[in-house]
């Protein structure tokens, strides 16, 4: 494998609080899945490879580059963070323009290419709206754009599906797959094994700030089976998604939730149940206001893989 | 000659379009309204001058007129106040505002040295800071001016030019110092206005040449008006005036040593960490 992205014995630490802990891994051309529940150390590894934390030890190089200090590895590198915060007095173009022309552009040709990329995002309708006024889909989005519009060789995601609806959901799933296929390097990070393994079949798995297991998805969805995993969705439309949902295969259980528009649901086979739910929304023009995914689940494969480690 | 020439204008052409856009959102923040407030003052001084003098008979001469006046508010408001405060609200702020709201992230994950991050924000509080006074500036130079008897236009305009040019140089001098307090402090504004209204203003008083270390003293080494009546204390305070083109330079030195003080502080603090490990 031709690496792309090298970490060596990388870890991070800050006096009592440990981030990452010696992680060594190659990763190469292609989609890999960075898989960890919150608080793993994805986020702080992250921002290591991407050069915005020194390391306290070990070192990390992109693309032969040492990642620490090297601006110019930017030219090839994109990362899409998982902050919601954003310039809100900017419109999206502006936010894009003034980023762009950052890597040299000159106005005109950071125009054009800010034209391109909110295009590539579906965006060209909101581009002259403030970011302040946009949807949590459409920040997503315009983070993404921030991210690729120079086409960089590799490219970190961290929980790029965070907040995105089905539809969305499933649009950037496919451009992330097509953008790998394109022999670019793409790392995305999620606390979800199923969102993961619906982009990618390699995956790194961390835990505690630690490197657990690195390989096939497939393993991992072996260990999973036996712990269904919980899907909570908000909706008005509560009663006739509870109504609908019941005669679904995939489905476990379904319980209300703290809130009154809550559903908990509980499957065995969450990429299954995600598009037979993309689907229903679709064809009963169903309002969904949020739709996350909690961990426990894979909690309980990472406590299983740590013991058995 | 236009090769390296042309390849260090595209180094430094992303720390100018930083500069120009950071400037800009500086100028319409809300804490722009509070500096507009402060800096509406000597306006307000310069109005009421306006109105309370009278056309004089013909061989009368007012006893202050407009020239004095502009020269009065120069030397005391802007020299002693607006020209150090200005800089401290927007140059404290400049890096601060984007640790804070964690937008930080977007200039980093650019091909632009940090260093150039941090002297672009450096550049950009000069600009914001010098289109306040300059505003400033300008409109009191033309109340004074519309005085009956003042006589000052056009022949004063290259005055008001070297006025710009000395809020230009002090900014930039006052906006290094004043970024490397908000890199270095959680809470920048306390050491910023004692070294304004201590330091910066009785420094000059100790014994010695302690007056050199300060940066008042080579903005008056430029500054082109002098008060009417110099008070007692000033009489008893170190001020040799060095030429003002080493002046120029003390003042472009302090802003780039500081700035490149700020951009070493900044560079060994995790700003992410935080964030990153909650």
């Amino acid at each position: 494998m031709n690496a792309t992205i090298e970490m060596n014995g990388l870890s991070k630490w800050y006096e009592q609080v440990i981030g990452v802990n010696d992680i060594t891994a190659q990763i190469g051309p292609g989609v890999t899945g960075l898989l960890g529940p919150n608080g793993a150390g994805k986020t702080t590894l992250l921002k290591l490879l991407t050069g915005q934390m020194k390391p306290s030890r070990g070192t990390a190089h992109i693309l032969g580059h040492p990642v620490w200090n090297c601006p110019e590895l930017y030219r090839d590198l994109g990362f899409c963070p998982d902050i919601d915060l954003f310039y809100e007095d900017m419109t999206g173009m502006e936010f894009l323009v003034y980023l762009i022309r950052l890597h040299g552009y000159r106005l005109h040709d950071a125009h054009r290419l800010a034209d391109e990329v909110l295009e590539r995002v579906h965006l060209t309708e909101a581009g002259n709206k403030k970011i302040g006024a946009y949807s949590k889909g459409m920040r997503q989005q315009i983070k993404l754009a921030q991210a690729i519009f120079h086409r960089p060789q590799v490219l970190l995601l961290d929980e790029p599906l965070s907040g995105m609806d089905p539809v969305g959901r499933k649009e950037m799933i496919d451009w992330i797959q097509a953008h790998g296929e394109e022999g670019r390097t793409v790392l995305v990070s999620s606390h979800i094994l199923h969102e993961i393994e619906s982009m990618t079949q390699r995956i790194l798995l961390i835990n505690h700030g630690m490197l657990i297991a690195e390989g096939n998805v497939h393993e991992i969805r072996e260990l999973i089976q036996s712990h269904p995993c919980q899907v909570s969705i908000v909706s008005p439309d509560r009663e006739v998604l509870s109504n609908r949902l019941v005669a679904f295969p995939e489905v476990v259980s379904i319980r209300r939730g703290d809130s009154e528009e809550e559903l908990l649901i509980e499957t065995r086979h969450p990429d299954r149940f995600h598009e037979r739910l993309t689907d229903l929304i679709l064809e009963e023009k169903l309002t969904i206001e949020a739709l996350s995914s909690p961990d426990d689940n894979l909690q309980a494969v990472f406590d299983y893989l740590v013991q058995s480690s | 000659m236009t090769g390296p020439m042309e390849s260090i204008l595209n180094r430094l052409y992303p720390a100018w379009v930083i500069a120009c856009k950071s400037a800009g959102r500086a100028l319409f923040r809300k804490r722009c309204l509070i500096i507009a407030a402060v800096c509406g003052l000597p306006i307000l001084a310069a109005l009421a001058f306006r109105i309370s003098i009278r056309p004089q008979p013909p061989g009368q001469h007012l006893a202050l007129g407009g020239y004095q006046f502009y020269a009065n508010l120069q030397a005391t408001a802007f020299l002693q106040f607006l020209i150090p405060i200005v800089p401290l609200f927007l140059g404290t702020a400049a890096i601060n505002d984007e640790i804070e709201e964690k937008t930080l992230i977007f200039l980093f994950l650019r091909p632009v040295s940090k260093f150039l991050i941090v002297l672009a924000k450096t550049v950009s509080v000069m600009i914001s800071s010098t289109v306040i006074l300059g505003v400033t500036g300008v409109l009191a130079f033309l109340i004074c001016a519309s005085t009956p008897g003042a006589a000052m236009l056009p022949g004063d305009l290259p005055l008001l030019m070297k006025d710009l040019w000395v809020y230009a140089m002090a900014s930039f001098a006052y906006a290094g110092f004043f970024l490397f307090l908000g890199v270095k402090f959680r809470h920048p504004h306390i050491p910023a206005l004692i070294f304004v209204f201590a330091w910066d203003e009785y420094a000059a008083y100790l014994p010695g040449s302690m007056g050199i270390l300060n940066i008042k003293h080579y903005v008056t080494s430029i500054f082109p008006h002098q008060a009417d009546q110099e008070s007692f204390l000033r009489v008893l305070s170190y001020h040799e005036p060095v030429q003002p083109f080493l002046a120029v330079l003390v003042l472009l030195g302090i802003g780039l040593v500081f700035s490149f003080l700020a951009f070493a502080v900044f560079q060994s603090k995790d700003y992410g960490f935080e964030k990153a490990s909650a």
